[in-house]
């Protein structure tokens, strides 16, 4: 009995859309991320933990309780919307109160639900803001109040569809923290659909990533991150360099990928996949090294750069080798590239443990 | 941008600002011969009687039956609108079903047909040997032949559409995601209606409202067919047009202009009075 939410099985249709086989679970204190492309099928899974779908197949149990057939307003699930879906013609106050006064009848404390609220409206620094109308608010102090809102209901699970996109950078970066901070002073569970791979890096506990109305992968985001389960995950987490290859395994862990004129090394965890492959590296574990330094006895390869592109802290470098592409992400003040430009020459270098293989058929 | 062009900033226009108040232009000279011809008659009707006259014409008891019963039936009309065509706007608006189309289109059709033919189309069903005219009557001696109620059934078949249209844009208005976030802080359905849904369309609701009654008072066509008498008022004025002549019927006419405007900004400020007064109405 530890996990929080569990969802078994769960599956439903609708016009232009079917969710299949979605089975995830999420902790006390844990922030589940689902992260996918727009129309995978996100924000109807979340509506329909929150209960505004109708389920073809599946169960939904939060904290031990079957709630599968429990009305939206019975769930104790809190919802936050993108654009934070204040209420218009009611105060900042009043928003925040509104869950304790339409509960007002049905469960007792009236005078309970006012010390939260305000206790809420400190703890969110929306106090001085409350007697406004949610027209006269900021964009980050509108997901203040919608989170005070939230929490004035003391919900059992919060679930959040890409609130930050209608925020600004340095707003975005506040409700991560304002997120993080909440999860472990509350420990009220989270999920957080997204589509910005960074996002699911910052905030995610575990991430699942969602595609065409399935989860594809699930696991720790540094898991999902490092080691995807197939091409489709691979180059929605950022694996920026794909090589098709024949792998044969050489024994102590170690396979050789061959990518036509020139050969890939990596060390396999697992077991080997067998025949067709893609060899996966992520942008950051390409280094570049002068032409002519010889720093590795294998995956040391002479590429030419392609194209810069500035990132701020780093740059973007494409390069082509042998008619395919490496991506590589390099520190502005990496002394050796100074100067570089498109059509230098540059060598990449890859550690063995850094290129990850998958079965060029695995399903994805 | 160069000294040269901060400069000439200041004076100089594009040249497109000229063509764009040519438009402007010609689009005011047509939209101002649509006022005049709607503020003319209005201005002439105003005008003509002196304010004996309209005294005159106020203490004829015929006339005021007719006014009261007018306003009467418009309201109830408005009432009937209101119970009957909200619930029906908010399920259009919120609901998908197959068929929504069709009744969507099937509201509209009293505004295409010619009120005569509603008229006759409601003496088909309401008249004496009509299905629900000779049902209704034998079971609680409700007539429709003459009555208020035919006044009022014949003006809810010309304005229920702006009932329910209105209410049905007002509804549409309400974004979703508020009704659904109301539910997740624990509103059932009933209370996210009272509390979110309602104040949010209430102005669209009461437009609805005050259209239906508005073009209910204004009905003669299809009022004329089932009920002559009792008189309307429009139908009065028209009787005093043939009998007296065109001074006593504009009399009235001018004090029913009066009467009806008045409800009509009365309700208007009632809805919009904040941002009229602040001066950002929509």
């Amino acid at each position: 009995m530890s996990a929080a939410l569990q969802v078994a099985g769960l599956g439903l249709r609708l016009e232009g859309i079917r969710l299949a086989d979605i089975d995830l679970s999420v902790d006390r204190g844990e922030c589940l991320v689902i992260l996918g492309p727009n129309g995978a099928g996100k924000s109807v899974l979340l509506d329909a933990i929150a209960g505004f779908q109708r389920l073809s197949s599946g169960r939904l149990t939060l904290n031990g309780q079957d709630i599968t057939a429990l009305a939206p307003e019975r769930r104790r699930i809190a919802f936050m919307f993108q654009d934070f879906a204040l209420f218009p013609h009611l105060t900042v106050a009043e928003n925040v109160r509104f869950g304790a006064t339409v509960a007002g009848k049905r469960r007792a404390g009236e005078h309970d639900a006012d010390v939260r609220t305000e206790k809420l409206m400190q703890r969110f620094g929306i106090a001085p803001l409350r007697a406004r109308l949610p027209y006269f608010l900021s964009g980050g102090e509108k997901q203040r109040v919608a989170l005070a809102r939230a929490f004035a209901t003391q919900p059992a699970l919060l679930l959040l569809d890409e609130p930050s996109s209608a925020l600004d950078a340095r707003a975005r970066d506040q409700l991560h923290e304002e997120l993080r901070a909440l999860l472990a002073d509350t420990g009220v569970p989270m999920i957080y659909v997204t589509h910005d791979r960074s996002e699911a890096l910052t905030l995610a506990d575990r991430l699942a990533v969602m595609r065409n109305g399935r989860l594809v992968q699930q696991g720790r985001p540094d898991e999902v991150f490092e080691r995807p389960a197939n091409a489709f995950v691979a180059e929605f987490v950022g694996m920026e360099t794909m090589l098709r290859g024949r792998a044969r395994a050489l024994g102590d862990g170690l396979a050789q990928v061959a990518c036509g004129p020139f050969n890939i090394y990596a060390r396999v965890g697992g077991a080997l996949p067998v025949g067709e492959v893609i060899a996966c590296v992520r942008p950051e574990n390409i280094r570049l090294v002068p032409p002519s330094t010889a720093v590795a006895d294998v995956n040391q390869f002479a590429a030419t750069v392609e194209a810069l592109l500035d990132r701020g802290p780093y740059l973007r470098v494409r390069l082509g080798l042998q008619g395919q592409r490496l991506i590589a992400f390099v520190p502005k003040h990496e002394p050796a590239l100074r100067g570089l430009h498109a059509g230098d020459p540059a060598h990449a270098v890859i550690a063995l443990e850094h290129v990850h293989l998958i079965e060029a058929d695995a399903a994805d | 941008m160069s000294k040269a062009d901060r400069a000439a900033a200041p004076s100089a226009r594009p040249a497109s600002a000229g063509r764009a108040r040519l438009l402007f232009l010609a689009f005011w000279c047509c939209g101002g011969l649509l006022l005049v011809s709607i503020v003319a008659p209005l201005v002439a009707l105003a005008t003509l009687p002196s304010p004996a006259d309209l005294l005159h014409v106020a203490a004829r008891p015929e006339v005021r039956a007719a006014i009261a019963l007018s306003l009467g039936a418009a309201g109830l009309t408005a009432l009937l609108g209101a119970v009957l065509g909200f619930p029906l706007a908010y399920v259009l608006a919120h609901a998908k079903f197959p068929g929504k189309r069709a009744i969507e289109a099937l509201i509209d059709i009293p505004l295409a047909v010619p009120h005569t033919v509603a008229g006759i189309a409601l003496l088909v069903v309401y008249g004496r040997r009509g299905l629900f005219g000779e049902a209704l009557n034998d079971a609680f001696g409700l007539k429709f032949w003459g009555t208020l109620a035919g006044i009022v059934v014949a003006m809810l078949f010309v304005s229920a559409p702006y009932a329910v249209n209105a209410a049905r844009i007002g509804f549409e208005a309400v974004d979703p995601k508020l009704e659904k976030v109301a539910r997740t802080l624990g509103a059932g359905p009933w209370t996210v209606l009272a509390r979110i849904t309602l104040p949010l369309a209430w102005r669209s609701l009461l437009t609805g409202a005050t259209l239906t009654f508005a073009r209910a008072i204004s009905e003669v066509g299809a009022v004329i067919i089932l009920a002559y008498y009792p008189m309307t008022a429009p139908i009065k004025i028209y009787e005093l047009f043939l009998r007296y002549g065109l001074h006593e019927a504009a009399s009235m006419a001018l004090l029913v202009l009066i009467i009806a405007l008045g409800l009509f900004i009365g309700l208007r400020y009632l809805a919009y009075g904040r941002e009229l007064r602040s001066g950002s109405v929509r």
